[in-house]
């Protein structure tokens, strides 16, 4: 891993982890490493997620009844966990994402403060 | 559960899956295998951190952690058994002290009172305006305006306490007996166990009803059911039992306690304004504060004042504390100063066992380092090492326990009998609750330093150095916390020693006051003759015959009598208007007097100074007589011969006063206790100001107790009904009157015995430790032709820059806190330059010596084998 690539990546920020799972699992059942792949390919591998850190953050979102687990067999037949949102986490996407939505305009709004009266 | 269950199965193997699916993605985009393999893991992070993190979500994780830890640390404690022994006992008697006053303070200052809603209740007392001080003594009709006219208490009674004789059931015998006032039992909410409490009508004058203490009606009723309704004979009077106090209750708390309670509606003085002699206690009406409570009583006073201003002009106003704060009085600043000298005990304590901790944590570094590059986390590492300084600490409070439960045996032998609920330590669940929580407190406060530190030390310097060279990483800051808590040690411990100091002295101090009598070779005793027997005259003439036939008593140096003796708790007083200088009505200042048979002074060994003492030309029918001492001489006679004046000492049930001349002058006599300054007394002839008993004192050749036989005979063979009772010598008063200070002195001095034991143990350790984590430093020096005196001065320099910052601050700490002691020291400054100068000087060579062996030790160092030890 180069310095530059490094500076071009960003530490997920406290939380967010637990949005951009719910996110990922909208278009159906996954495995953890799939999971990963997504937020990396999805975000330009922007965002970095040390894949580990996944794992607590599934299961907290299991125990909170947003997702389920089941075994099931991967792309190359091999037996793997799957995840998938339950209603409950259907909903609480939503209120995240717009949660999330809300607090990224504010942050905007504070940081670039010109450019937000410039538009209509 | 399940969910749980469910969810953490297999999770070794999904994270297995998904790092060989990385793996194979590497593989994909050309990595050699062996480099995917590498690039995966990175990628993944830390297998085990993110294991106990997904694990951890699953909360319960945490118990078994602690389970874990729990065992990794008894382990631990058994590997190195002489440091555990060492602080363990150290740990034990810091907790157990703390737990043994603990138990005395929350006996007497925390309990609650025993009865329903025990904060409502408070003590109403009046404020003398003249003397700017509360006054607890109430008046019966002012007691009955009080209650009549206040909107604030829900109930309020009145009593006050005396004496008496039962005779008809078996053997008369004296019982310590109250006058209460009808609602006494209604307003503490206690319901009798058989009959009932007073009715209204039952405190009219003259009544005579009684209520009996279990434990009276059970040793001379035989517990009999049937005695409600019976009549019993009290000082010769018939009265009915109308109930039985339930097992337990004794109000107000006496020693020995309360027998029976009677009616105030017996006393002499009922309806007499003027005449002082209630308690009262208030239940407060709920949302009704104490402050609320005495406005309103301040208002209720002034208006008494101003309608009877013969009585009540200087008490306008009035004083309402809550009843705990009242019964408990004095001994409260006391135990709350013991209870904080303790817990300086206890820190010093924890002082030396963090010290010993990081000593330990040192060995310890590569042990940690792994645990760290294994993947354990800083907060994981610091619990697990707070689950063993706390494990330690439960070990110590469970022994501490055992010596609080053997150390308040001895405490109670100790502790003066005269404070109120004392008798009552027990070491319940409070106190063994007390115990756990001081245990683990203390188990976080030395093992967090500790845990810190080690956590704090990178993983990889630590294992890339090895051997002896690990001492060195970390040592410089470790060394530092060591210093901090031998400083921390030393200040504490000179306080303590400074606390203890100033005790000492002040009791010293205490213990050569002249009581201005003496007290040595005095019997005295008591008993009461019945006033249905007796009347008056007869008393005083029992009283004369008694006193001729004991002077004559072998062995017995001269006979008196007296009420009350200096130092037996006793006051009666009296407002003085001399002669010539009148006072407006009520104003007149009020002084101490003592009723006195002749030979008095001369048996109690208080010089005459002046005049005569009273004898036996002095009779109801001869001129009015009165001594005074030499503190009412210089205030009312300051420039003139007092002997021949004449004064009134006003008598409030009678309209008028006579006028009485001054016959002697008498030395000061402490009254209440050696430690006052003294005050204005006068003298009556018991012959002539008869107030109804008399206690008596016999100077004796020998052994005042030899006797104690012969008198008793003499007073049966006067009266075979009478109990002699409050048998005691003048030595037993004057020891009882020092009981309380020589409690806090004697307390005080063990704790700060404890605390420069544990001190001197910590000052040795950190020298000695530091002396042989430094033996290659030193090596090197003397190699290179440094002198063995310049090591020892270099190690003692360390130690006594050490002693000096915590005398420095243990100074700093003591100017600080001795002024909390002010009220507890007699005759010495709270800042006594010789005491601190004492203290610092011994504190200093206690140092000195516990770097010395260590210094030695360093001195004695072989440069070869130190260095050869690398």
């Amino acid at each position: 891993m180069s310095t530059k690539e490094q500076r071009e990546r960003i530490e997920l920020l406290q939380g967010t982890l637990d949005l951009l799972i719910l996110r990922t699992l909208l278009r159906g059942p996954v495995h953890g490493h799939a999971i990963a792949k997504a937020i990396e390919f999805d975000s330009d591998e922007v965002l970095q997620v040390e894949q580990g850190s996944l794992y607590p953050a599934l299961h907290r979102l299991i125990k909170r009844k947003w997702i389920s687990a089941e075994e099931g067999t991967s792309e190359n037949n091999r037996r793997a966990k799957f995840y998938k949102l339950t209603a409950k986490g259907r909903r609480q996407l939503m209120v995240e994402t717009n949660k999330w939505d809300k607090l990224a305009g504010a942050i905007a709004r504070i940081l670039r403060p010109g450019e937000q009266e410039g538009q209509p | 559960m399940r969910l749980r269950k469910r969810a953490l199965e297999n999770l070794d193997q999904d994270i297995r899956e998904h790092i060989e699916m990385e793996t194979q993605d590497n593989i994909d985009r050309g990595m050699s295998p062996e480099d995917a393999h590498y690039a995966a893991m990175r990628k993944f992070g830390n297998v085990t951190r993110v294991k106990e993190d997904t694990r951890e979500v699953w909360s319960f994780v945490w118990l078994e952690q602690l389970w874990q830890d729990v065992r990794y640390g008894l382990r631990m404690l058994r590997r190195s058994p002489g440091f555990t022994v060492v602080a363990i006992l150290t740990l034990a008697i810091g907790i157990g002290a703390n737990t043994a006053i603990f138990s005395v303070v929350n006996a007497v200052l925390l309990r609650r009172l025993p009865f329903p809603e025990p904060e409502q209740l408070v003590s109403v007392q009046l404020y003398d305006t003249i003397l700017k001080a509360p006054n607890e003594y109430l008046s019966i009709p002012t007691f009955f305006d009080w209650r009549r006219q206040n909107q604030v208490f829900n109930g309020m009674a009145a009593f006050s306490d005396y004496t008496c004789t039962l005779t008809g059931a078996g053997r008369p015998v004296h019982l310590n007996a109250e006058w209460v006032s009808a609602d006494f039992f209604s307003t503490l909410g206690v319901t009798p166990q058989l009959g009932r409490g007073f009715l209204p009508e039952e405190e009219k004058k003259g009544s005579n009803f009684a209520i009996l203490s279990d434990g009276l009606w059970r040793t001379m009723f035989n517990a009999d059911t049937n005695i409600i309704g019976r009549s019993i004979t009290l000082d010769n009077k018939s009265h009915i039992v109308i109930g039985v106090a339930p097992p337990g209750f004794d109000f107000p708390i006496m020693t020995p306690p309360v027998q029976i309670w009677t009616s105030i509606g017996e006393t002499r003085w009922y309806d007499v304004r003027g005449a002082h002699g209630l308690f009262v206690l208030g239940r407060i009406k709920p949302g009704v504060t104490v402050t609320q409570a005495q406005t309103e009583m301040s208002r209720i006073d002034g208006l008494l004042a101003k309608e009877y201003p013969d009585s009540n002009l200087r008490y306008g106003e009035a004083v309402v504390v809550p009843e705990l704060q009242h019964l408990v009085g004095d001994a409260r600043s006391a135990l709350w100063i013991l209870f904080g000298a303790v817990g300086f005990v206890l820190l010093i304590a924890c002082a030396n066992v963090a010290s010993l901790l990081l000593a330990r944590s040192m060995t310890r570094q590569r042990e940690m380092a792994i645990r760290t590059a294994l993947g354990a986390g800083r907060s994981r590492t610091i619990s697990q090492l707070l689950t063993e300084s706390v494990l330690l600490a439960l070990i110590s409070g469970f022994l501490g326990f055992g010596l609080a439960l053997w150390g308040t045996a001895g405490l109670l032998r100790l502790v003066p009998q005269n404070v109120p609920r004392i008798s009552q330590i027990q070491m319940d669940s409070k106190v063994f609750l007390f115990t756990l929580l001081a245990a683990i407190f203390t188990g976080i406060l030395f093992g967090l330093a500790p845990a810190l530190q080690s956590s704090r030390r990178s993983p990889f310097d630590t294992l890339r150095t090895s051997g002896a060279g690990a001492g060195f990483s970390g040592g410089v800051p470790q060394n530092r916390i060591r210093s901090a808590l031998v400083v921390t040690e030393m200040a504490l411990a000179l306080t303590l020693l400074m606390g203890a100091g100033l005790m000492l002295q002040s009791f010293v101090n205490l213990q050569r006051v002249n009581p201005g009598f003496n007290p040595h070779n005095a019997l005295t005793f008591t008993f009461d003759l019945p006033k249905n027997i007796y009347s008056n005259d007869q008393k005083t003439i029992f009283y004369g015959q008694l006193l001729d036939r004991l002077n004559s008593l072998p062995g017995v140096v001269s006979a008196a009598a007296a009420v009350t003796l200096p130092l037996s708790g006793g006051d009666l007083r009296t407002n003085v208007e001399v002669e010539g200088r009148p006072v407006l009505n009520g104003t007149a200042p009020e002084e101490e007097f003592g009723v006195v048979s002749p030979g008095y002074f001369k048996t109690m060994g208080i010089p005459l100074l002046e005049g005569r003492e009273f004898d036996s030309t002095d009779t109801a029918t001869s001129p009015l007589v009165v001594i005074v001492n030499q503190a009412f001489a210089m205030r009312y006679f300051p420039n003139e011969n007092p002997v021949g004046k004449r004064f009134k000492a006003i008598d409030p049930g009678r309209s008028d006063s006579p006028m009485r001349e001054i016959v002697g002058i008498v030395g000061n006599v402490k009254r209440g206790a050696l430690n006052e300054a003294p005050e204005p007394d006068l003298f009556l002839p018991y012959q002539q100001e008869f107030v109804g008993y008399l206690t008596l004192v016999v100077r004796t050749q020998g052994s005042p107790e030899a006797v104690m036989g012969t008198a008793r005979e003499l007073v049966h063979s006067m009266d075979a009904s009478l109990p002699l009772f409050d048998i005691k010598t003048m030595d037993q008063y004057v020891g009882e009157s020092v009981a309380q200070p020589r409690f806090n002195m004697i307390l005080l001095m063990i704790f700060a015995a404890l605390a420069l034991g544990l001190t001197t143990v910590g000052i040795y350790g950190v020298m000695a430790y530091s002396v042989t984590q430094r033996t290659h430093e030193i090596g090197i020096r003397m190699a290179l032709g440094a002198q063995r005196k310049e090591v020892m001065r270099l190690v003692l320099g360390n130690g006594i820059k050490l002693a000096l910052g915590g005398i420095v601050a243990g100074i700093a700490m003591a100017l600080a806190l001795m002024r909390l002691l002010a009220t507890l020291l007699f005759g010495i400054s709270t800042y006594d330059p010789l005491t601190f100068a004492g203290v610092a000087i011994a504190l200093m060579l206690v140092a000195l010596a516990a770097c010395y062996i260590p210094a030695h030790r360093a001195m004695r160092v072989d440069p070869m084998v130190a260095l050869r030890h690398e």
